[in-house]
């Protein structure tokens, strides 16, 4: 749900890094954070446990002047992907705008991608929303990798809804392909918002 | 579903919140929604990350909500954060989302407590409004 302060000129949306344990939503927050250059970043939440393992979320806020006339505050929040979180899951992605669903390209990782997908999908529905009701993208993470699996694959697993979604290939830990997905999601994003808006 | 916050909204909440402030001493006060957006803020936020604050809170006060539910309780409807110097009220705002008070040893929980229901109930009506206009 995000919030339009017509009073003050400004937009807020929340967009939720989703996917398995360990599959570089993290990463991908901490990229944009060490490059992002901005008089108004603020530092970067972290709830992790001693493992570098999110046990709650990241948090990252940014500011932008992508829609004229109004000031942008885009809210990114990373959920803790291993299986037993399920429920400080469901807390993170109340609300969200966007999701992006970041996969590991590992083989021995493809069943993980594809149960957290669906879990994705169940625990949006639990807060009757549909996956396909609003933007989302994949994030095809680690390519890195020597036993990456295909692109191909990979989409005949997770991009398989009714409408197929963009796909992007990343190593996030080099920053590859991270700002792509950024500028993808908060574009599909505040395209949403404008469309509603119009309505 | 978007939330529009209007001018006159803005202004019936920031009235609110001033209030809550000189009747209770806190130091600040922000209403934030379930998905942490901050709706509403007034008071002294010098040196606090606003965002963060939020973000925290409403992470905080959900888990606190889904403690409720474990040991058979409906709902928290408040959260007290103590700290030496510094301590931090929130409280449940109908459905939408939380009052969070920051305040020092200028006032005391039992006043902040008070005050912060008081809040709540003057907050739900302008944010029903504001839900029902923007569906």
């Amino acid at each position: 749900m995000a919030q339009i302060s017509v009073a003050d000129k400004e937009v807020t949306v929340k967009i939720v890094y989703y996917g398995p344990g360990m599959s570089g939503k993290t990463t991908n927050l901490l990229y944009i954070h060490q490059r992002i250059m901005s008089k108004n970043l603020t530092d970067m939440v972290s709830i992790a446990t001693e493992g570098d393992r999110t046990l709650y979320f990241d948090f990252l806020p940014l500011e932008t002047d992508i829609i004229p006339g109004f000031k942008a505050k885009f809210q990114l929040y990373t959920v803790p992907g291993q299986v037993q979180y399920n429920a400080t899951r469901k807390l993170v992605l109340q609300g969200a705008d966007g999701v992006v669903f970041v996969a590991d390209s590992q083989w021995s990782r493809q069943k993980d991608n594809v149960d957290s997908f669906t879990n994705l999908k169940e625990n949006l529905l639990e807060e009757g929303v549909k996956l396909s009701d609003i933007p989302y993208i994949l994030e095809y993470n680690k390519r890195d990798l020597a036993d990456a699996a295909r692109p191909e694959y990979m989409e005949y697993l997770l991009n398989r809804e009714e409408f197929k979604v963009p796909s992007f290939e990343a190593v996030a830990t080099e920053g590859k392909g991270v700002f792509e997905v950024l500028n993808y999601i908060t574009r599909m994003v505040v395209a949403k918002i404008l469309k509603d808006i119009k309505k | 579903m978007n939330l529009v916050i209007l001018e006159s909204d803005k202004i019936k909440l920031e009235s609110v919140l001033t209030g809550f402030i000189e009747e209770s001493g806190a130091r600040l006060a922000m209403l934030v929604g379930k998905n942490g957006m901050i709706l509403s803020r007034r008071g002294d936020f010098a040196g606090v990350d606003v965002q963060s604050l939020a973000a925290l809170t409403a992470g905080s006060f959900a888990s606190t909500q889904a403690l409720a539910s474990v040991v058979g309780e409906k709902e928290f409807t408040g959260v007290f954060h103590q700290g030496k110097r510094i301590n931090i009220y929130i409280a449940l705002v109908a459905d939408f989302g939380i009052l969070v008070a920051v305040f020092d040893v200028a006032t005391t929980i039992a006043m902040i407590r008070l005050t912060a229901r008081e809040t709540s109930k003057r907050l739900e009506p302008i944010i029903a409004d504001l839900i029902a206009r923007s569906k």
